[in-house]
């Protein structure tokens, strides 16, 4: 083992190879499904537990616009 | 109301959520969190100039016309968010609900852990207000504590009430009702 083959190796062989995208695809998608699945039982526990307030359904729809709104501006830079 | 069932007779008083001011003061760190990140880059940038010159220009990479950067802060003001949120699903459900006949206190720690109790008025031996600080002064917020009678019986409280010699006043009279009228106390 010379003196530069070190990093590489510590990175595995394969690391140059990566595709930031896919990584980024990945941990996309993997965000989406936690956000999906906490905003089903945040509605829930809102339509179930709200004391049938007027709030519940503004409340909820007002997290998923903006919820919408932050993820689209984080992948805004890849748009073009 | 899906926690609990009224009883006949039994009406719905009053209901309590803390004051606005104590949801606020949860939501500042939150705005902390997503304001420092804008900020710091340009003092770090600004300190380190100084002994070295490239910081200037290695910074300005930090900026939204990078994708990388916007990616950072759209994940990370979307984290915020949803932390946010959460705290004002907790805000909203957690409350106190004074009926004729008895006090219930919903309490929501989390989204799987939930505490829906009732206490009876006629039980209540003593309710307590407390204002404690210069805001909770200011905005007149407190805590109430209601204390009932035996030996194994809890002390239910609810701290950052809005308006708490109010509540209290307002349990002491339902109380004093209760006792005037001779109404028998609703099954919890």
């Amino acid at each position: 083992m010379n003196a530069t083959s070190g990093p590489t190796l510590i990175l595995g062989p394969n690391f140059g190879t990566l595709d930031a995208m896919k990584i980024l695809s990945v941990v996309v998608w993997l965000l989406f499904v936690l956000w999906g699945v906490y905003t089903i039982i945040a509605a829930y526990h809102w339509l179930r537990y709200g004391h049938q307030s007027s709030v519940a359904i503004p409340a909820l729809v007002v997290h998923v616009v903006v919820s919408l709104a932050l993820a689209l501006f984080a992948l805004s830079g890849f748009s073009s | 109301m899906e926690e609990f069932e009224l009883e006949a007779g039994e009406k719905i008083i009053r209901s309590v959520r803390k004051h606005w001011l104590v949801f606020v003061g949860q939501l500042l760190p939150f705005a902390l969190a997503a304001w420092l990140p804008i900020y710091l880059p340009g003092l770090l940038a600004s300190l380190m100039s100084a002994t070295n010159p490239n910081a200037t220009a290695l910074f300005a990479l930090l900026s939204f016309a990078n994708p990388w950067v916007r990616v950072f802060f759209g994940l990370w003001w979307l984290s915020l968010w949803i932390l946010a949120f959460n705290t004002f699903t907790q805000y909203f459900l957690n409350m106190w609900i004074i009926t004729n006949r008895r006090i219930v206190s919903i309490n929501q720690w989390g989204f799987f852990d939930r505490q829906v109790s009732s206490f009876l008025l006629v039980k209540v031996q003593d309710v307590t207000t407390t204002v404690d600080g210069f805001f909770a002064t200011l905005f007149h917020y407190g805590t109430v504590r209601a204390e009932t009678a035996g030996e194994a019986a809890p002390t239910f409280f609810m701290s950052g009430i809005p308006d708490p010699t109010g509540i209290r006043d307002l349990i002491m009279k339902e109380i004093a009702e209760l006792h005037a009228d001779g109404t028998p106390a609703a099954s919890v």
